[in-house]
């Protein structure tokens, strides 16, 4: 019996190390140039931490088997349906914690045996608390910034960093006191310094802040900074909205399962089926109608708001819907084409996982 | 407008936020301290004339006396006091926000952080010690305290000494701890005691509290007459290598701030749901002897204090029996050995008929009307009267000259046991700091425990 299980756990490591063995074979096959592009190369990673269900006591992993390889001037988001996913798969990035099988090789430099050690290519995020709250925001820029840049005289670093300042729309903060900031301002600001340190790879986990609409409008303009520096981020978060204005790409993982994986625009396209927002006093007579004359699309009434889903093959322009609603003297007060919204791209394919895994 | 930041400069300004050196703060703190030290002097002399001196007899030498020894020990609690009440203050502030991993990744030296840091530490720390007896001496001087100049340096070497260790091993602490404040607590309170019981044990309160010794330095530090002071010595010179060493390997790690959904158990890598924790929490017997022993010192104070008060607000001639007991707080020396002044000496009450013998210990007064109560011991017995004699004769009278006779009537309580260290905490209880400290803090405690809690809370939040 004894003997039984070992060889069942010996053929357990035996599989897992072949496969890390493939992985890694996968990963030096790559061409030199596009290795060195590679800022994260992830194959069939799973966490070692699990999560028990309350009810039955059954363990599953936080994820498995992600798959991920993220390029230089690349921002990626990664979301899932609960925060630990996402915030473990960050720390796993960053090189905070351990795996249990598959293959994470963090650019040309690989993955560090000592976990949470402080490296010089990686950046980690995951507090407000880095900075002095004494200090204004030039100030503390000023400061974190003045060995990197200390071959600029005193004058001419601070002219710099303020133009940085306002150029990211920072500026109306620049000389407040931190502590007077909020703690996603804060994040913000550890951000921006950030991407001005000689790490390749900033990895950051902001699952546990909401950022406001003209913070993340700000966080774009760190990001774009980030791109152009030639630096790479990881960003782990919670809210649909950063991910659509501040990343290329985007992991969403459900239920510890990744089900999707690549560019924002290819997710909008994939998952949201929205093609149209009206707005009209009486959305529920609109509907009604509408209903008739768009067979194979589904109409969601929320407020005065109307969302049409497109589930056909066929494409409608908006002037051929404009030509329908003057047709049939339907007058809703706006019509919006739908820009494309992640939010509504991960309640998609959350739908569509939970309907898989019934049928299944 | 410039800004020039240079590494200490920053390091100074970080520690004065921590309200580790805050320019108001240092000297609300050397003030406290300066004032306190004659709380403790008192506290000590009252002390010196009841049964401490008996138990702890190197502790209460002539020397504490000395306003300085008193400041001394008065700096040694409140540095302990404060180090535990905040232990953040020093090094780990700079570990719980990750502050040093945003300078390091900025491209500062670690090791210069680290010194830096360390060096604004202990100098803020023996800035307070030394303003603090320079008040404490200047105002002793003012209030024509007994004061001696010559042990001043040797008080404040040994002070500094103390002080200086007393921080190290805070930060030491801190970093053994790695960042859980309790544990930082614990570490330091072992410490503290530790060093405490060494000086006991060690004879090293023989020093200070000795004048011809503490007219030398070297004295302080000699192995002869205590091994003390020159371990400590030692101590104090090497820490700073082993913090350093600590800090610089500290200093490698980044702290991680979210954990994954409370608390993962390594060994099984399973969560701990919030239910479960709260559990431990609850069952935590550490905990709960903590309050148990609170609640316990509580209710005794509080008893003493309703039993001294009552008794006070019973009889306004100072008697008050208790189901037939008279308890008195002996304020003389003349029957010794038998009952030593501020002793807890308890009578039983007489009537006429009980019988007395020569050898008892008899309470009466001369006439009904006075309030003047003697105590004396009975030599003989006379039909009606009794011959009465004190058992220690003061200096100037030659024995037996205070013999009195007696007359049987007047006697109306003998004596039944006495107490030494009863006396010493029933006058402690009886001085303002010995009020305060059983009535008020207890009732305190008692009518605003949650208020309480939210201000320690809200000093947390602070910090």
């Amino acid at each position: 019996m004894r003997d039984n299980l070992k060889n069942s756990f010996e053929a357990e490591a035996g599989a897992k190390s072949s496969f890390r063995d493939f992985a890694l074979k996968a990963y030096e096959s790559i061409d030199g140039d596009k290795k060195e592009n590679i800022a994260v190369f992830m194959q069939g990673v799973s966490s070692e931490e699990q999560l028990r269900d309350p009810r039955s006591g059954e363990l599953s992993p936080l994820f498995r088997n992600v798959n991920l390889t993220v390029s230089a001037r690349e921002i990626w988001g990664i979301s899932s349906n609960e925060l630990n996913s996402a915030r473990l798969l960050t720390q796993v990035i960053g090189n905070m914690r351990g795996y249990s099988e598959g293959l994470c090789q963090l650019g040309p430099m690989g993955t560090i045996t000592k976990k949470r050690r402080i490296t010089p290519h990686i950046f980690y995020i995951d507090t407000h608390e880095m900075l002095y709250p004494g200090k204004t925001v030039l100030e503390q820029l000023v400061f974190a910034t003045a060995a990197a840049l200390r071959f600029f005289a005193d004058a001419e670093r601070q002219a710099k960093m303020l133009r940085l300042l306002e150029n990211v729309g920072m500026g109306y903060i620049a000389l407040s006191s931190i502590s007077d900031l909020y703690d996603t301002e804060k994040i913000l600001l550890e951000l921006l310094i950030a991407s001005e340190s000689g790490s390749r790879l900033i990895v950051c986990d902001f699952t546990a802040y909401t950022f406001s609409q003209a913070e993340i409008a700000i966080m774009a303009n760190i990001a774009n900074r980030i791109r152009y520096l030639g630096k790479t981020a990881v960003i782990a978060a919670m809210q649909p909205k950063l991910i659509g204005m501040v990343c290329d790409n985007t992991l969403f993982i459900c239920r510890g399962e990744p089900i999707f994986c690549g560019s924002v625009e290819e997710l909008n396209k994939y998952a949201d089926k929205v093609a149209f927002i009206l707005r009209d006093s009486n959305p529920q007579v609109l509907a009604r109608m509408l209903s008739c004359l768009l067979p194979g699309w589904r109409i969601k009434v929320s407020g005065e708001n109307l969302y049409l889903y497109n589930y056909t093959d066929k494409q409608l322009k908006i002037e051929d819907f404009y030509s329908l609603l003057a047709e049939n003297r339907l007058t809703p007060e706006s019509v919006r084409v739908n820009p494309g919204r992640v939010e509504n791209s991960f309640e998609e394919l959350m739908e569509r996982y939970d309907i898989q895994r019934k049928t299944v | 407008m410039i800004y020039r930041e240079r590494l200490f400069k920053k390091e100074l300004r970080r520690s004065y936020l921590d309200g580790l050196s805050g320019s108001r703060r240092l000297f609300v703190m050397c003030v406290i301290l300066a004032l306190s030290t004659f709380g403790v002097h008192m506290l000590l002399q009252l002390a010196f004339e009841t049964a401490l001196p008996e138990y702890i007899a190197d502790f209460t030498t002539p020397g504490t006396f000395s306003v300085m020894y008193s400041f001394n020990l008065t700096a040694f609690v409140l540095f302990a006091v404060r180090l535990i009440a905040k232990p953040d203050a020093g090094v780990l502030s700079e570990f719980k926000g990750n502050k040093w991993y945003l300078l390091s990744k900025m491209g500062y030296k670690t090791s210069r952080i680290l010194f830096f840091k360390t060096v604004v530490s202990i100098s803020a720390a023996l800035f307070v010690y030394a303003a603090g007896f320079a008040i404490a001496s200047a105002v002793s001087g003012a209030l024509n305290y007994y004061f001696t100049p010559t042990y001043i340096l040797s008080f404040f070497i040994s002070g500094a000494f103390g002080v200086l260790l007393y921080t190290e091993l805070m930060i030491f602490a801190s970093l053994a701890s790695g960042g859980g404040k309790k544990n930082t607590r614990i570490i330091f309170l072992s410490a503290f005691i530790l060093d405490w019981a060494l000086k006991l044990a060690l004879g090293y309160f023989g020093i200070i509290g000795d004048g011809n010794l503490m007219l030398s330095v070297s004295n302080l530090f000699s192995p002869r007459i205590s091994p003390y002071g020159a371990v400590r010595a030692a101590l104090v010179f090497i820490m700073p290598f082993f913090i350093y060493s600590a800090l610089r390997k500290k200093s490698g790690y980044y702290l991680l701030k979210n954990e994954i959904g409370g608390v993962i158990r390594y060994g099984e890598r399973v969560f701990i749901g919030p239910d479960e924790l709260e559990d431990a929490r609850r069952k935590s017997l550490p905990a709960i002897l903590v309050q148990t022993l609170l609640a316990f010192v509580l209710f005794v104070s509080l008893l003493c204090n309703s039993v001294i008060l009552t008794a006070s607000l019973y009889s306004s001639s100072g008697e008050f029996s208790f189901f037939g007991y008279m308890p008195y707080v002996f304020r003389s020396a003349t029957m010794e050995p038998l009952i030593y002044k501020n002793d807890l000496a308890v009578f039983k009450k007489i009537d006429s008929q009980y019988p007395i013998s020569a050898g008892d210990v008899v309470l009466f007064k001369s006439s009904p009307e006075s309030t003047e109560i003697s105590v004396m011991k009975v030599t003989e017995v006379r039909d009606d009267k009794l011959i009465v004699d004190y058992l220690k004769y003061p200096i100037l009278y030659s024995p037996g000259s205070l013999k009195e006779t007696v007359s049987r009537s007047k006697i109306y309580g003998i004596f039944f046991a006495g107490n030494r260290i009863l006396g010493t905490v029933i006058l402690l209880i009886n001085t303002l700091p010995g009020r305060i400290l059983t009535i008020l803090l207890p009732a305190a405690l008692l009518i605003f425990p949650r208020q309480l809690m939210d201000f320690m809370r809200r000093l947390r939040k602070s910090d």
